[in-house]
């Protein structure tokens, strides 16, 4: 069994799970520690110690079946208990369809599925690094290899011969019955046959290291999907570091307030001499409002950089979020409610529907009827978005009216300088009526972006 | 301390606490490792309720540290009691004079002031905060660490020792060791990442909204006067709600309190006018009002004739 956990620790980390050894050796005291030997029992235990992500439960319940399910159902050979005369008519038709019959059928009525030889011999070798999600898929490709489909069919050929033939409907219903529970067992086993596969894969190959280079430089259109769970890691890791400043800046920075009452309060322990200085911090963590542009063009930077938002929320005192295409949304409960990733496609789907024609003047215009109030003279006001505005009214105004109630209005564009103003780019006038505009192209400048929003607050 | 995960279940279930069977695996496992549990999950589906129930089915005191942010060690841990120290010194400067009267130079009176900083530096003045109560409770403690994610990433970083080790420095004193191990539950909103280190060390527990069993044995243990018609009801439109795409799904906690508001009005019978009138109890947002009452719309919602018929 220590073999098996140990695999199936190795199995995960293969899968892209952080296992750390101290959670593997919980998970050998966990295992051991549960009275019962019952599997429902085992697999929490295991779960609890393991898996400290709520992302990466799927993969473990995909898993887990893999190490941990026992013995596949046998196939039973087909039509042991009919009836002498029916027996015959099936052995007499078996006969002679014989030449229309495959192996594969013939066996699995005689209760024989096909062994490890024929089905390695059909799925070849695995590729390292199968995401083990796409295993289902493999299973169909070997399924189909077997010649699965083919034998549905010869089997509905089958029976509609033997209805011919006279059987009565309630022996066929039986056949029927028997062929299907057959069918699953063997369904079964070839999962399980793909999953060992993999787990031999698996235990050869080791984990993979993570190769970020380049990843914070390279442009945010050249960034594939492939690249996402490293890009997330990578994201991550800047945000720690511009965490990490911005809480040396706290305690280092200059131009720090003397706070009277706390130093007073604090020092009455010294008989009243200020011994120790408390400062004022509150006024050190900006307050946010976003406006994000979610058309397709521009949803990977605003993703990235309400990442980032999330991640250095201990940094901020308030953050209000608002994603617009046409119309404007406040987006703050779902991203309170979820992390990015998994908040902004629920997000895109709960935009009114329509036709999806990028409009800030109109979503500007929203905002400062309906959600003023989420600006005032603390807020750094910051708008996510390349200025494209096809053609609509700009509403510059608007902006210049929000900077004279914000503390400060910054602008995020993920375009080059050059392509501001070039045909229905806006960017020209909005450059001129807000605080700053930084240019976003990559990770790094992103983080830059928003590191120096939190130097300069 | 109980024997098997049944046994705890038990003792939950007498505490008016329905739990999962992943519950009662889990915490028994934290108390047999002796480990913390990170309790994750949307906000009202019992995770503080948890720890409350657990402390009374194990007969321990509970210990609460609500976390929020600028939460420090002396907030958390202990701090030293100035102004009772200051009193002390006051009040007994008459007998330090006396202790002193026959030294002859300032650094022999200095020396034997120093042979009693114990008793300026000890227990009697030490302020002891959740942490270290946690930790110095003669008998074993319920710890529950409420919202980590809301205290700074600083906090989390020195609760670590605390964690692995469930013991505090304290330099004028020492290294205070816990002399029973608390059991320590930790909840998260995961309003923010908490740090790879602190997950290492806890064992991770997911609680989910319940299944519709579970959910209806819940209000029916809440709210014992409701009809179980109406339970059952109130169940079944809840359990259909949280299918929908809404901002914020009602938990289990909206669901006790909207049993017990259609308690309050005395409805016999859960009809589409009820429903509209009280809809407000589960769901605070109006775009996911809406979304609701389009649903009810869609699937009219069989009038149900009161139990006369």
């Amino acid at each position: 069994m220590e073999n098996r956990i140990i695999e199936f620790v190795s199995g995960l980390r293969a899968a892209g799970v952080r296992v750390s050894v101290s959670e593997s050796r919980d998970a050998f005291l966990a295992s051991s520690n549960v009275a019962v030997p019952q599997r429902e029992t085992f697999r929490v235990a295991l779960r609890a110690t393991l898996i400290k992500e709520q992302r990466d439960r799927e993969t473990f319940d995909r898993l887990f079946p893999m190490y941990f399910g026992g013995d596949p159902p046998a196939l039973q050979p087909v039509g042991q208990n009919l009836q002498p005369a029916d027996s015959e008519t099936l052995q007499q038709m078996l006969r002679e369809l014989q030449a229309e019959l495959s192996d594969l059928l013939r066996d699995l009525l005689q209760g024989k599925a096909p062994d490890n030889e024929q089905l390695r011999e059909q799925l070849g070798r695995l590729p390292a690094r199968v995401d083990p999600r796409m295993l289902p898929r493999v299973e169909r490709e070997l399924n189909k290899r077997l010649g699965v489909a083919q034998m549905l069919r010869e089997i509905e050929a089958l029976l509609a011969a033997l209805e011919q033939a006279g059987m009565q409907a309630a022996t066929l219903q039986a056949l029927r019955a028997e062929i299907e529970q057959n069918l699953q067992a063997l369904a079964e086993q070839v999962a399980r046959f793909v999953g060992q596969q993999w787990r031999e894969r698996a235990a050869q190959t080791p984990a993979e290291e993570a190769s970020d280079a380049g990843l914070a430089d390279r442009p945010f259109e050249s960034l594939g999907d492939a690249d996402y769970a490293q890009l997330q890691r990578e994201v991550r890791r800047l945000a720690a570091l511009v965490r990490t400043r911005a809480a040396l800046r706290h305690k280092r920075g200059r131009g720090r307030l003397l706070d009277a009452k706390t130093t007073l309060r604090a020092n009455v322990r010294h008989g009243g001499v200020p011994f120790a200085l408390h400062f004022k911090r509150r006024h050190l963590k900006p307050k946010l409002t976003l406006i994000c542009d979610v058309s397709t063009s521009m949803r990977q930077v605003v993703e990235f950089l309400l990442t980032f938002i999330y991640e250095l929320q201990d940094q901020l005192s308030r953050t209000r979020s608002f994603a617009f295409i046409d119309q404007l949304l406040d987006i703050s409960p779902e991203l309170a409610a979820a992390p990015p990733a998994t908040a902004i496609p629920r997000i895109l789907r709960n935009l009114p529907a329509g036709h999806y024609n990028t409009d800030l003047g109109a979503a500007l215009n929203q905002f400062v009827t309906h959600h003023l109030d989420a600006v005032d003279q603390r807020t750094t006001l910051i708008i996510c978005g390349d200025g494209r505005n096809n053609y609509n009214d700009p509403r510059c105004e608007l902006v210049e009216l929000l900077r004279r109630r914000a503390r400060r209005v910054l602008w995020l564009n993920p375009e080059p300088r050059y392509l501001w103003g070039s045909d229905d780019s806006d960017m020209g006038q909005y450059a001129s009526a807000v605080t700053a505009v930084h240019h976003v192209g990559n990770l790094r400048e992103l983080a830059a972006a928003v590191d120096s929003l939190l130097a300069s607050n | 301390m109980t024997d098997t995960a049944e046994q705890l279940g038990a003792a939950l279930k007498a505490q008016q606490y329905i739990p999962s069977e992943e519950i009662c695996t889990v915490m028994f496992l934290a108390q047999q490792l002796q480990k913390p549990v990170l309790v994750e999950g949307p906000a009202g589906v019992g995770k503080t309720e948890l720890a409350k129930a657990l402390a009374s089915a194990l007969g321990r005191p509970l210990i609460r540290l609500q976390c929020y942010e600028g939460l420090d060690e002396s907030k958390a841990l202990y701090e030293w009691e100035y102004s009772k120290q200051m009193l002390y010194t006051q009040l007994l400067s008459g007998k330090l004079q006396q202790m002193l009267a026959d030294t002859d130079t300032l650094a022999a009176a200095a020396d034997r002031i120093a042979k009693e900083d114990d008793v300026f530096f000890s227990m009697r003045f030490l302020l002891q905060r959740p942490l270290l109560r946690a930790i110095l409770s003669p008998e074993p403690a319920v710890l529950l660490i409420d919202e980590i994610d809301r205290a700074d990433s600083e906090f989390e970083a020195f609760l670590l020792e605390v964690l692995s080790d469930f013991q505090i420095s304290v330099p004028e004193i020492g290294t205070l060791v816990a002399i029973n191990k608390p059991l320590v539950l930790l909840t998260s909103n995961n309003t923010r990442e908490l740090s790879e280190a602190l997950k290492r060390r806890c064992l991770y527990l997911f609680i989910g909204y319940p299944a519709p069993a579970a959910e209806l044995e819940i209000v029916r243990l809440k709210v014992p006067a409701l009809s179980a018609q109406i339970a059952a009801q109130v169940v079944d439109a809840v359990q259909s709600l949280r299918s929908l795409d809404l901002r914020k799904a009602p938990s289990v906690a909206e669901t006790i309190d909207w049993a017990r508001a259609l308690l309050a009005l005395n409805a016999s019978a859960l009809t589409r006018d009820v429903f509209d009138s009280t809809l407000t109890v589960l769901l605070k947002y109006e775009s996911d009002l809406q979304k609701a009452r389009q649903m009810i719309r869609r699937e009219p919602r069989k009038p149900k004739a009161p139990d006369a018929a």
